[in-house]
């Protein structure tokens, strides 16, 4: 039986929505080689997430961490719980890492929130399309905040010099 | 009393004690089934046995699940606890629904449901006691709020092989073992899976139990990962087998990929 048609018959299964949670279904294909790990991430603006200082750019989630379902080069279908009512130009993103490089890169595509092939709602819609992003980004690296800090530790040394030969 | 009748005494009641305590086989043997289902929750179930009194067939959705301890309305469906059956009428695929009325029991009720093509239909199923339900055939029962937490399903127990046709698509179905099982423990000699993200794995959807959707396992075959080949693998974080067995009467999402088949389950190794 097709999805659609489940879903016309089970619109009579009623008081089925015990919560607003909703379950995104993802994967992914030809993964960069290095990737340790996966995660989804939704981001409010819908624009790709990026990482400075360890933390995610403003209005980012990772709602799935350290995922590594990997088979050659795809990721294998995941399940995650998104418990956030979500709303508006809201996307999904899938995240690569690679953690020996502090590296990450983030899928091409995105997915919206309200999309019903791949978002479980209840019980009664079941996920038949998985979002699977097939390109990403090239690795970026990930400044971590001890490197950023020695950065500043000698940015600020420098400037120190320069004042002292003035 | 005499010596000699008192060890013949003391033996006969030991023998009576030790057939008291052997498992019960043979044909026309009856039998039940208490599966978990809470109150205010919908639970899949399915029905292990077959007819009373009659091995191979397929007993009766009136007869098959019992209404001991559920909760009953006379007057108001929703009040009720309700049976939610996945059927084909007309060649459409529909739900027929039943409600346990306090005095008639399982009750059919006329439902306006919206068919493939968009139109609306309405159905009335026919009575529970002339419905067939095969051997390890799954179906809904929602519980009415402040139920009980369990239901039993009963009938005839069967000793020969499950043979369980599914077709394209979402099939509700189950093992039917009077146990609790292995998926992996079972013959899926047909099932069709990959070793990546293909849309030619077939899946298993099974329901927590809480109405937060389902533990989803995916038939993997042909991967890097050779322990894995040919078995149910959940793949949400990593890779696994399941984590638990499955309990005897709960049923499951079978989701067929592409055309439709059939299962003959029995037990691993037999």
């Amino acid at each position: 039986m097709k999805k659609s048609v489940l879903t016309a018959c089970l619109v009579f299964l009623t008081g089925v929505l015990s919560s607003q949670a909703v379950v995104i279904g993802w994967a992914a294909e030809n993964v960069l080689p290095g990737t340790q790990y996966a995660s989804l991430v939704y981001v409010a603006d819908g624009d790709a997430p990026t990482i400075t200082d360890n933390v995610w750019s403003p209005g980012a989630e990772s709602l799935a961490w350290n995922v590594n379902a990997f088979e050659g080069t795809s990721l294998m279908p995941q399940e995650t719980t998104d418990a956030t009512t979500r709303s508006g130009a809201g996307a999904y993103y899938v995240v690569l890492f690679n953690y020996t490089l502090g590296q990450y890169a983030v899928s091409t595509s995105a997915l919206a929130w309200n999309n019903a092939a791949a978002i479980s709602t209840s019980e009664f819609d079941i996920i038949t399309d998985y979002f699977t992003p097939s390109a990403f980004s090239a690795w970026t690296a990930v400044p971590e905040p001890s490197t950023a800090m020695l950065l500043m530790v000698g940015a600020a040394v420098a400037a120190l010099r320069r004042r002292k030969h003035v | 009393m005499k010596k000699g009748w008192m060890t013949f005494a003391v033996v006969a009641a030991a023998g009576l004690v030790h057939a008291a305590m052997d498992p019960v086989e043979g044909t026309n043997v009856v039998g039940f089934v208490e599966i978990a289902a809470p109150a205010a929750k919908n639970t899949i179930i399915a029905v292990p046995f077959e007819a009373c009194m009659q091995a191979g067939v397929s007993g009766k959705l009136g007869d098959l699940v019992s209404t001991y301890g559920l909760t009953g309305h006379s007057s108001d469906a929703a009040l009720a606890d309700q049976l939610v059956v996945l059927t084909v009428d007309n060649g459409s695929p529909a739900y027929y629904y039943y409600y346990n009325d306090a005095e008639d029991g399982w009750t059919a009720i006329t439902t306006e449901q919206i068919m493939p093509d968009g139109s609306k239909k309405t159905l009335t199923p026919p009575a529970a006691s002339a419905f067939d339900v095969a051997r390890g055939q799954g179906f809904w029962i929602k519980r009415a709020a402040g139920s009980g937490s369990t239901v039993y399903v009963q009938g005839q127990v069967s000793e020969t092989k499950q043979a369980t046709a599914i077709g394209e698509g979402l099939n509700l179905i189950s093992y039917a073992s009077l146990q609790s099982f292995d998926l992996n423990a079972i013959d899926w000699t047909g099932a069709a899976g990959t070793n990546g993200v293909s849309a030619s794995t077939d899946r298993i959807l099974v329901s927590k139990g809480d109405g937060s959707y389902y533990t989803t396992y995916h038939y993997y075959t042909g991967g890097s990962k050779t322990e894995f080949n040919g078995k149910w693998v959940s793949t949400t974080g990593t890779i696994a087998l399941p984590a638990a067995n499955i309990p005897a009467g709960q049923g499951f999402w079978y989701l067929r990929r592409s055309g439709n088949g059939a299962f003959t389950f029995k037990p691993d190794g037999e």
